[in-house]
């Protein structure tokens, strides 16, 4: 497993505000930043309430907001996907996982290094300590314990 | 001797076993049967369980098992049905080789003989796939096509057809599925503003409906992949249709078999082959 760089603290820093805006706004708490060439080229929580949507979760949001990163900013998204980071605060779901896969591997083939930093692995790596995955644990049993509207 | 005699001794060997030699995954499998000249036979272990050892080594562990053998004669191997029967035939075929219990699952048994819809509800069905057929057309990488219907109205909701092409920059995520799951999304949002304006008081009902697809059937040309059927999960659809199997990538029945799979949280039916043939020509 890589680590993801000198950054990589600031960046799960901006993932956890963003699943914390979900919180506020009654949604499960999941952020996650996609970090291409040192940058943040996507954002996002989890907006599946707001837009009457159970796809919507924070990868999903934060790929498409990249898909218009390289639009604006003329850069392939086959190489921007292919060589991103994505920080998201808990490990992604079936859907997310083979969204991500199809990124990368349709795109570049083999020589892909998409990597997931999902809290479990981030302890497993020792990048960052275990404080993390509480923080996260934290956020979603906030969350539980309230209601959410749509079941 | 007695049939009570042979009856108790049967019950207190089967209740021995059951503590020390448990079947275990297999409890659909009867401990005990009666063949057509009255005798009984009990299953004593699984044979995996003595894989190593020989038929003689066999005979000696056994014995040495705390368990009263008196009255029990020789030990022979059976085939036993590995899984429980799902449909009355297969527990005819496995009840040939040795006993198993069967719980008729209804549902399956109308669905195999064909009675699970009536003439109307399979024209539905058809018609339905037929403007995903048509909605499949519009893509001329990828034509597949997918159609989201209120089967309580036959109403068709949203129709998409896949949005990908060849070009590795292009949107790879726009299957079919997807965006059909999205135009429903839109369309709840779309409903609650117009509610919110004229607050209607009886509209807790849709409210409760939701963000999802609930109670909604999704007819599309190819199965889905894994991304798509999770989607599909996650939006609590009611039922899909598809036409041709995936072998590839297919996630609802072909290489996976995310509608049923233990571990997730809603469960759907799916039916496939509905127009596979016009649809096999799409690829």
């Amino acid at each position: 497993m890589a680590t993801t760089g000198s950054n990589s603290n600031e960046w799960m820093e901006i993932a956890f505000e963003l699943a914390n805006e979900a919180l506020v706004a009654g949604e499960v708490p999941v952020g996650c930043v996609l970090v291409f060439g040192n940058k943040i080229i996507g954002k996002g929580r989890n907006e599946v309430n707001e837009v009457k949507n159970a796809t919507r979760h924070a990868e999903m949001v934060a790929i498409e907001e990249a898909y218009k990163w390289c639009e604006n900013n003329q850069v392939r998204p086959s190489v921007a996907f292919s060589n991103s980071q994505l920080l998201v605060t808990v490990e992604p779901c079936i859907m997310c996982s083979m969204a991500l896969r199809y990124l990368h591997s349709e795109a570049v083939g083999l020589y892909y290094k998409f990597i997931l930093i999902t809290f479990r692995l981030l302890i497993a790596d020792q990048t960052v300590p275990g404080l993390e995955a509480e923080r996260a644990v934290t956020l979603l049993k906030k969350f539980y314990l309230g209601q959410n509207p749509n079941g | 001797m007695l049939n009570e005699t042979i009856i108790s001794i049967c019950m207190l060997a089967i209740r021995q076993f059951k503590d020390h030699l448990p079947l275990d995954g297999l409890t659909h499998v009867k401990r005990i049967r009666k063949d057509e000249h009255g005798n009984y036979a009990i299953i004593v272990c699984l044979r995996k369980h003595l894989s190593d050892i020989s038929e003689l080594a066999m005979q000696e562990w056994i014995k040495n098992q705390p368990i009263s053998w008196e009255y029990l004669g020789n030990l022979y191997i059976v085939q036993v049905a590995a899984t429980s029967a799902l449909t009355r035939k297969q527990f005819e075929v496995a009840s040939k080789y040795w006993p198993i219990s069967f719980y008729e699952d209804k549902r399956i048994s109308t669905a195999i003989e064909g009675k699970l819809f009536n003439q109307e509800v399979i024209q539905n069905i058809y018609n339905n796939m037929d403007i995903a057929i048509s909605t499949a057309l519009e893509n001329s990488m990828f034509k597949i096509g997918a159609v989201m219907v209120d089967p309580e109205s036959n109403k068709v909701l949203a129709k998409a057809s896949d949005g990908r092409s060849r070009n590795v920059d292009s949107s790879l995520l726009k299957h079919a599925v997807m965006t059909c799951i999205d135009d429903i999304g839109k369309m709840h949002v779309a409903v609650e503003n117009t509610n919110n304006s004229s607050k209607l008081p009886n509209e807790e009902s849709n409210n409760q409906r939701g963000y999802l697809c609930t109670g909604y059937d999704l007819y599309v040309t190819k199965e889905p992949c894994v991304m798509c059927a999770m989607a599909l999960v996650h939006s609590r659809i009611k039922r899909v249709f598809y036409a041709v199997e995936d072998k590839e990538y297919g996630a609802l029945g072909s290489r996976y078999k995310i509608h049923v799979h233990e571990g997730l949280n809603h469960h759907f039916e799916v039916f496939k082959n509905i127009y596979r043939d016009r649809c096999l020509q799409l690829q």
